[in-house]
C-alpha cells in the first residue's frame, strides 16, 4: 500500500479552488517529483496535505490514515516532515533550538537525535548556539532540511528547496537528498527546477493548471525533451 | 529636591510597568491580539487583593499564587470566549482589537456594579481601598529604612522575570511560545500545537498583569480604574521595547518611572508644571519613540520607515 | 408614568440621535472605510464642544462689555439675561461655531496624522486613544475653560424663541438638518474615485501605495473631514447641553460610536446610521429607566456601557458584517459606464429581435 494517497483532490484557499481533482500517490521508499509551470499549483499540493491549504472534496490517506481536515500538528505527529519554501527557519530561535522544536512532540533520546542530525550536517554543527538569522542561504535550507527530518518522520516534503540558492550550495543539497534518501526515507520533492528535480526522482507528476498532465517515470520523462516541452508549453507535437 | 523616598517609588512604579508591560509584550508577541483588556486583568488582581484581606490580615505568600490563577483565568477565558473564536473566523486584528476593546468596557463597569455593590452590601468603602496585608519585611539598609510592601514587591518582580526567563529560554514550552511569536506557521508545521501555545501564552500573559495589578495595591490606593489608569504607562513602555524585547522592556519601564517621579518633582519646582499632568510624560514618551523608531511587527510593518528624504532629489 | 414626557423623550432622542449618527458616520468613513482605527474619536468630539463653548461665552461676554471669569456665578447670570436678546447674535455665534468647530477639529485631526502615517492600525489606535485621555485629563486640569465643572450657560442659539417644545423643536430640527448634509456628504465620498482609494488603502496599504497613491496625504485629508464632523457633533452637543463637563468625554463614548458602527455594518453610512438610531435609543432608555426606578441596585449607566461591550463583542463574533452588508462603491463615472452598457446592450437586443423577425 501506498504511503501517501490523494485521491481527486480539490483544494485551495478561500472561496479559490486551485487543485481540480489530483491523484497522487508515493509509495514506500521512493523519491516523487512534482514540477510544472509557475502558478500550476505545486505548493497547494504540499499545503492541502499537512493541512494548510483548505480541502473542498476529496481524500488524503497518509500511512493508512485519513488525514483530510485533520490539524497540522496533528498530521505532521504522525510522521511528515515538512519544509516550506520561504521562511522556513525561526529567526530569533539559536540553531540547536531550532532542531529541538522539531522534536516538539518526542520525549526520548532528544541528546542523541540532535547529534546525528548535526553529524548528518556538518554545516551547521558548528552554528549551533547561534540565531538562525546569522546563517547563510545554504545554512538556512539546511537548517531547515534539518529541523523537518530531525523526528525521523516516514515521509519529507520539501517544497522547492534549491529555489533560492547559489548552483554549489544546490549541489550539496541535492547531495543531502541524496543521503537523507539512503536513510530510509520517502521524499516528495516540489521544483520548479524541472532538470533538477527529475535528476533525483525515481518518479514524477507533471502538475498544469491544477490538474495532472503527466505521471510516470522520471528518468523517462529526462529523456523525452519533446514531452516536457508539450506538457510545459502546451505545444501539440 | 529629590529625595530617596522618589527614587524609592522609581524602582518601585517602573517594577510595576515592568511586569505588566512585560506580560503584554509577551501577549502580543504570540497571539498577535494588542488585548485593551489586559487593564481588566490588572484591576482584577489589585480588588482581589483587597477583597480577599477585607477579614484580617492576609498573608501575602497566599495571596500571590491566587491572584496570579486568578488573572490567569480571565485572559484565558477572553481567548476562549472571543478571541479563538475570531481566529477561527479568520477576523482581522483590527477587528481583534475592537473586540478587545468591547471587552475591555464590559468588564470596567461589570466592576464598577460588583464594587458598588459589595460596598453597600458589606458597608465597606471600596471605591478607594488599600489591600490588608501583614508584611514585615521591613529593612534597614544604607542608612534608610524600606518598607515591608516595597521589599516584598521589588523581590515578587524579581522572581518572576527570573522565572519568566528561565521559562522562555530553558524549558520546551518557552522555546514553543517564542517560535510561535517568530514565525506562527512554521511553529504549525513543526508539530508544535499553537492553539495550546496559545493558552499558555494567556495563562502567562494573564497572571503577570493580575500580579502588577497586586504590587500596585501594595503601593497605592486601588479603584475600579486602577488598571485604565496604567495603560498609557503600559503600553508606552512595551512600544520603548519595540513589543519584541523583554530587556528594552525593563529599561522603558524604569525610564518612564523615573521620569514621572524624579523628572515631574524638578519639573514642578522650576517651571510649575502642575503634578496633575503627569500621564503627559508617557505619552509625550510614547508619541516620541513611535515617530522616532516604530515598533516593528504586523502592526508597525509599513514601508515609510525606510523613507529618507535627501536634498537634491 | 406620571411626569415621564414623551414628546419631550423623542425631541432629545431625536437630538442625540442625529449627534451620534455625525460621529459614527465619520468614524465610519475612517475605520470602515479607510481602516484607521480611530480609538479616540471622543477628542475631536471633545474638541468641537470645548471650542463652541468657550467661543460662543466669550463672544456674549466680551461682546457686552463683561469681564467675569468664564465660570463664575456672575457670568452664567449674565448669559442667561444675554442669550434671549439678540437672536441675530444668537444665530451668527452658532454658525460661527460650526465652522470654527469643523475647522478646528479637522485641522488637529490633520496633525494627528503625522504618527498615523508611520505606524499601523493597532498603533495608531493607541496613539489617538491616549490623545483622547491626555484631551480630558488637560482640560480637567486647564482653569481658563473651567477645569473639572467645565463650561456652564453656553448660550443656546434658539434662546429667543418662546417655550421650551418648540425650542427643542427647533434644535432638533437643525441636527437632523445638519446629520442630512453629513450624510449626503459621506455617501457623495464613499462613492467617488476617492472612496474607492480609500477602501483599496483599507485593504491593501503597501500595494496603493505602489500605486503611487500618496496614502499618507490621503489619509490626512479623511482624518480632517472626519474630525471636523466629529466637531460639528460636538458644537450640537454643547449647544444641547448648554453645559459640557471633561467627564463627559469618557474614551467609552468612542467605544460607544464604534458599537454603533460595527451593529449597523462597517464600511456602510446607511449602516452607521441605524446602528446609531438603535443604540441612542437604548441609551435614552436607560436614561428614562433612571428617571422612572431611581432606586435600582445598579446604577443603570452601568447597564448601558455593558450593554456597548457586549454589543460590540457579539456583533464581531456572530455578525461581522453588521445590519447592513457593505455596498460596491459606485462612481459616477462607472454609473455612466453602466448607463452606455444597458444603452447598447438594449439596441443589440433590439437588432437581434429585428433580424428575428425578417427571416
Amino acid at each position: 500500500m501506498a504511503l501517501l494517497n490523494l485521491e481527486r483532490l480539490h483544494s485551495g484557499y478561500g472561496k479559490m479552488e486551485v487543485l481540480h481533482g489530483i491523484d497522487l500517490e508515493v509509495r514506500r521508499g521512493e523519491i516523487v517529483a512534482i514540477i510544472g509551470p509557475n502558478g500550476a499549483g505545486k505548493s497547494t499540493v504540499s499545503n492541502s496535505i499537512v493541512g494548510m491549504a483548505d480541502v473542498f472534496s476529496g481524500r488524503i490517506t497518509f500511512d493508512g490514515f485519513d488525514i483530510t481536515g485533520m490539524p497540522t500538528h496533528k498530521i505532521v505527529d504522525l510522521g511528515i516532515g515538512y519544509t516550506p519554501q520561504l521562511n522556513n527557519v525561526f529567526q530569533s530561535l539559536s540553531v540547536r533550538e531550532n532542531l529541538e522544536l522539531g522534536l516538539f512532540n518526542l520525549k526520548d533520546d532528544v541528546e542523541g537525535r540532535i547529534k546525528r542530525v548535526l553529524e548528518l550536517f556538518p554545516e551547521i554543527r558548528d552554528k549551533a548556539g547561534r540565531p538562525a538569522r546569522v546563517l547563510s542561504g545554504g545554512e538556512r535550507q539546511m537548517l531547515a532540511v534539518a529541523r523537518a527530518i530531525i523526528s525521523e518522520p516516514k515521509l519529507l516534503i520539501l517544497d522547492e528547496p534549491t529555489a533560492a540558492l547559489s548552483p554549489k550550495a544546490a549541489q550539496s543539497l541535492v547531495k543531502k537528498i541524496l543521503e537523507i534518501r539512503e536513510m530510509g526515507l520517502t521524499i516528495l520533492l516540489v521544483e520548479q527546477n524541472v532538470r533538477r528535480a527529475l535528476g533525483l526522482a525515481d518518479r514524477a507528476y507533471v502538475l498544469v493548471g491544477g490538474k495532472i498532465a503527466y505521471e510516470g517515470d522520471a528518468k523517462k520523462l529526462l529523456g523525452d525533451p519533446l514531452l516536457l516541452e508539450r506538457l510545459f508549453f502546451g505545444v501539440n507535437a | 529636591m529629590l529625595t530617596p523616598v522618589e527614587l524609592v517609588n522609581t524602582v518601585w512604579i517602573g517594577s510595576v510597568y515592568f511586569i505588566s508591560a512585560a506580560g503584554l509584550t509577551l501577549s502580543y508577541r504570540v497571539t498577535r491580539i494588542l488585548n485593551f483588556a489586559y487593564t481588566n486583568i490588572i484591576t482584577l488582581g489589585a480588588y482581589l487583593a483587597v477583597i480577599l484581606t477585607l477579614n484580617g490580615t492576609g498573608n501575602l505568600l497566599v495571596l500571590i499564587p491566587i491572584v496570579f490563577v486568578a488573572g490567569s483565568l480571565l485572559a484565558m477565558g477572553m481567548h476562549y470566549f472571543v478571541f479563538s473564536r475570531l481566529i477561527s473566523l479568520k477576523a482581522t486584528p483590527l477587528m481583534l482589537m475592537a473586540s478587545s476593546i468591547g471587552i475591555w468596557i464590559f468588564l470596567k463597569y461589570v466592576y464598577y456594579g460588583i464594587v458598588g455593590y459589595l460596598q453597600r452590601a458589606w458597608k465597606v468603602g471600596l471605591y478607594q481601598a488599600t489591600p490588608n496585608l501583614n508584611l514585615d519585611w521591613g529593612l534597614k539598609a544604607y542608612g534608610m529604612e524600606f518598607s515591608g510592601a516595597f521589599v516584598a514587591s521589588i523581590a515578587l518582580a524579581a522572581a518572576v522575570i527570573l522565572s519568566l526567563y528561565l521559562f522562555l529560554t530553558k524549558t520546551k514550552m518557552g522555546k514553543a511560545l517564542r517560535a510561535v511569536a517568530d514565525n506562527p506557521s512554521l511553529a504549525e508545521v513543526s508539530g508544535i500545537p499553537s492553539d495550546r501555545v496559545m493558552y499558555v501564552t494567556w495563562f502567562i500573559a494573564g497572571g503577570l498583569a493580575s500580579l502588577s495589578g497586586l504590587m500596585w495595591a501594595l503601593f497605592s490606593i486601588v479603584t475600579p480604574e486602577v488598571g485604565d489608569n496604567l495603560i498609557l504607562e503600559i503600553f508606552a513602555v512595551s512600544v520603548i521595547g519595540g513589543l519584541y524585547s523583554i530587556p528594552l522592556t525593563a529599561l522603558g519601564a524604569y525610564v518612564i518611572s523615573g521620569a514621572e517621579n524624579l523628572l515631574m518633582p524638578i519639573l514642578h519646582d522650576t517651571i510649575g508644571l502642575e503634578v496633575s499632568f503627569r500621564p503627559f510624560i508617557a505619552f509625550f514618551t510614547l508619541l516620541v519613540v513611535i515617530l522616532i523608531k516604530p515598533p516593528l511587527g504586523a502592526a508597525g510593518a509599513l514601508p515609510y520607515r525606510f523613507r529618507l528624504r535627501r536634498k537634491g532629489r | 408614568m406620571i411626569g415621564f414626557d414623551v414628546t419631550g423623550f423623542i425631541l432629545s432622542w431625536l437630538v442625540f440621535f442625529s449627534i451620534y449618527s455625525i460621529l459614527s458616520i465619520s468614524l465610519n468613513l475612517e475605520t470602515g472605510l479607510t481602516g484607521m482605527a480611530n480609538f479616540g474619536k471622543v477628542a475631536f468630539y471633545a474638541l468641537g464642544a470645548y471650542f463652541t463653548g468657550y467661543v460662543s461665552i466669550e463672544f456674549f461676554l466680551r461682546l457686552h462689555g463683561l469681564d467675569y471669569p468664564i465660570y463664575s456665578t456672575d457670568a452664567i447670570v449674565a448669559l442667561g439675561k444675554l442669550s434671549v436678546e439678540q437672536p441675530s447674535l444668537n444665530l451668527s455665534v452658532f454658525l460661527l461655531t460650526l465652522v470654527g468647530s469643523f475647522l478646528f477639529a479637522g485641522v488637529i485631526g490633520f496633525l494627528i496624522m503625522l504618527p498615523a502615517l508611520r505606524v499601523g492600525p493597532a498603533f495608531f489606535g493607541i496613539t489617538v486613544l491616549s490623545f483622547g485621555e491626555m484631551l480630558r485629563i488637560f482640560l480637567r486640569h486647564y482653569k481658563p475653560v473651567g477645569a473639572t465643572y467645565g463650561l456652564v450657560g453656553i448660550p443656546h442659539p434658539l434662546a429667543w424663541v418662546g417655550g421650551t417644545f418648540s425650542k427643542d423643536l427647533g434644535f432638533a430640527l437643525i441636527s437632523l438638518s445638519l446629520l442630512a448634509i453629513t450624510y449626503i456628504y459621506a455617501q457623495r465620498i464613499t462613492n467617488s474615485p476617492l472612496g474607492r482609494l480609500l477602501k483599496a488603502i483599507r485593504d491593501d496599504e503597501t500595494a496603493t501605495l505602489y500605486l503611487g497613491k500618496n496614502v499618507p496625504l490621503v489619509k490626512g485629508k479623511v482624518l480632517f473631514i472626519g474630525s471636523g464632523m466629529a466637531g460639528v457633533a460636538g458644537c450640537l452637543y454643547a449647544y444641547y447641553l448648554g453645559s459640557i463637563t471633561p467627564n463627559a468625554f469618557m474614551p467609552a463614548v468612542t467605544f460607544e460610536v464604534w458599537a454603533m458602527m460595527l451593529l449597523g455594518g462597517v464600511g456602510n453610512n446607511r449602516g452607521s446610521i441605524l446602528g446609531a438610531a438603535i443604540i441612542t435609543f437604548l441609551d435614552r432608555s436607560t436614561a428614562a429607566l433612571n428617571f422612572l426606578f431611581p432606586n435600582l441596585i445598579i446604577d443603570p449607566n452601568f447597564i448601558r456601557w455593558m450593554l456597548v461591550g457586549v454589543i460590540i463583542v457579539v456583533v464581531l463574533l456572530f455578525k461581522p458584517e453588521g445590519i447592513i452588508k457593505e455596498e460596491y462603491v459606485w462612481t459616477p463615472a462607472w454609473r455612466l459606464l453602466e448607463a452606455k452598457a444597458e444603452a447598447r446592450r438594449k439596441a443589440f437586443k433590439e437588432l437581434i429581435g429585428r433580424l428575428i423577425k425578417r427571416r
